[in-house]
């Protein structure tokens, strides 16, 4: 058991050094794309809010700090994992997996923590800059640390979702275009480009059945006041949906295994 | 002559992009339903917006969503014609297959930028159309800017795209070009915006520097009846006529410092 705790460490410190090996990459691939859209969402806000002091019951103020703590959620729940994964597949490589004495899966979720241990650092960064700048309001440590918490969570759920994406590999050519929709998705219905209770109410009360506003709004508005009741009813409602997608995930495996030709050995 | 040979080459890449799309089904009825929904999510997105306000600065819903709906159309346009080989161009420095486009008869831009067309999305063209002759019925539009209207599209897609093959030389000098990919969409998220919402420093960079605010923001006024067709045509012709020089410049500069990965 300690020896495979020791396997997790290395190939952790090994994906973080690979991860950041190309750093204007890295930037250009995952720092920039939030930010930018950020600096739009910011612009398109203020825009809206010259000529007037609400929208919904949202102020200025309340709009901006949102916008910025969908930033940090982005930042740090969403990933890339699945394209390893599939090019893995798709060019024969876990073949190799298949006979080392750490597996495919193992390995996967090792270079997800080195990611995530990566982006942590930079949205605490982010944070630090935007306090210091005076850029969000109603900062307080139950926040921070609450809602942090809850987005670790929510990065594991979109790692299974992309893990289990990956996965279809062994059947089809290319899975981007299935990551794709799911981004276009649950970027609209999650909150991503605005609150949701600016959605119509008929749409808000179907969200609540799915995980989507547990992904990108409820994070958001913990970030900005934490309550325990929507922390634990996030949780309950990831745990809801991430339980069949295990289910899945092992069902896919098993079977696309069996169809595996081994491509390059 | 020279015309007739690229209109042959252009036939040719046609036909083995169509018979790569249909090799592969599932994905390509994936791509159509990516497609669509990214119009839709669009839609809707301003949509619901426009429940809470009457007007976003000057442009009343209808204006808005006409704008949208031109954006999806040039979108469209990018996706089908060009998108794909940007990416192709990344995986091709990577592994040093560059070095057989470069070393082709034909101009390298062509070789590079327009030999994939994705079948898949150029399905949807009824779709992106009609939604944005949808929009445009709301705004009673005479019938020349209705035949105006196609032209102007296309000159903004030709400004997307060439500001895109301007940012891509940056390809050349890192290792990994899929970032630059990465920062070709941010690009296109920006010009998805009217020009008006961005701060004065942002505005001067994406329409004199990155020219991107100048595809969709650039229209509108012939569109809203400020200002005529033959101005706004012109504007987007210059620009464009200034990019493509650019462009040939910037990229033969930069072919001398490429370092082949397969020699």
């Amino acid at each position: 058991m300690p020896s495979n705790i020791q396997k997790w460490i290395d190939t952790i410190k090994i994906c973080m050094i690979k991860h950041t090996a190309y750093r204007a990459n890295f930037i250009l691939q995952i720092i920039a794309p939030i930010a930018v859209f950020y600096l739009v969402k910011y612009s398109l806000w203020s825009t809206l809010y010259q000529e007037r002091e609400l929208i919904g019951s949202w102020t200025r103020q309340s709009m901006m700090d949102y916008h910025f703590f969908t930033f940090v959620v982005t930042l740090l729940a969403t990933g890339h994992q699945a394209f390893d994964l599939s090019h893995d597949i798709r060019l024969g490589k876990i073949s190799t997996y298949l006979i080392y004495p750490f597996n495919f899966w193992e390995f996967h979720t090792a270079s997800f923590i080195a990611y995530l241990i990566i982006r942590f650092f930079i949205v605490l960064f982010a944070i630090l800059i935007a306090v210091q700048l005076g850029w969000i309001a109603n900062v307080t440590m139950l926040n921070f640390t609450g809602a942090l918490i809850y987005c670790v969570i929510i990065s594991f759920f979109w790692f299974l979702l992309q893990f289990t994406t990956g996965l279809i590999t062994f059947w089809m050519e290319e899975t981007w275009i299935l990551r794709v929709i799911i981004t276009v998705i649950s970027s609209f219905l999650s909150g991503y480009y605005y609150p949701l209770d600016l959605y119509p109410e008929i749409m808000q009360t179907i969200l609540k059945f799915t995980p989507f506003p547990y992904l990108s709004y409820y994070p958001s508005k913990l970030f900005m006041h934490f309550s325990l009741e929507i922390f634990t009813q996030g949780l309950m409602v990831l745990a809801l949906w991430a339980l069949p997608l295990i289910l899945i995930n092992r069902s896919l495996w098993k079977r696309g295994l069996k169809q595996y030709s081994g491509a390059g050995i | 002559m020279n015309v007739k040979k690229y209109r042959d080459i252009y036939l040719q890449y046609f036909k083995t992009s169509f018979a790569e799309a249909t090799s592969f089904r599932v994905s390509f009825i994936l791509t159509m339903v990516m497609d669509i929904f990214f119009y839709f999510s669009s839609i809707f997105a301003f949509k619901f917006l426009y429940q809470h306000v009457s007007h976003i600065g000057t442009w009343n819903e209808s204006q808005f969503m006409f704008f949208v709906g031109y954006m999806i159309v040039v979108d469209h346009l990018h996706m089908t014609f060009v998108s794909q080989s940007f990416w192709e161009l990344s995986f091709q420095i990577k592994t040093g297959q560059l070095d057989y486009t470069i070393t082709k008869p034909v101009d390298f831009i062509f070789a590079t930028f327009f030999r994939h067309i994705r079948i898949s999305s150029l399905c949807n063209t009824p779709v992106a159309w009609g939604i944005l002759f949808y929009f445009a019925s709301f705004l009673n539009f005479s019938w020349i800017q209705y035949i105006m209207l196609p032209f102007i599209v296309f000159s903004s897609f030709l400004i997307i795209t060439q500001t895109e093959i301007l940012l891509s030389v940056l390809m050349l000098f890192l290792k990994e070009g899929d970032g630059i990919n990465f920062l070709r969409m941010q690009m296109q998220q920006v010009s998805r915006y009217p020009d008006f919402v961005f701060p004065y420093a942002m505005r001067v960079i994406f329409t004199f520097i990155f020219p991107v605010l100048a595809s969709g923001s650039f229209a509108m006024p012939y569109f809203f009846n400020q200002s005529d067709a033959l101005f706004i045509l012109g504007k987007m012709v210059v620009i464009n006529i200034i990019l493509y020089f650019v462009i040939y410049r910037v990229w033969n500069w930069a072919l001398k410092y490429y370092e082949s990965a397969s020699s």
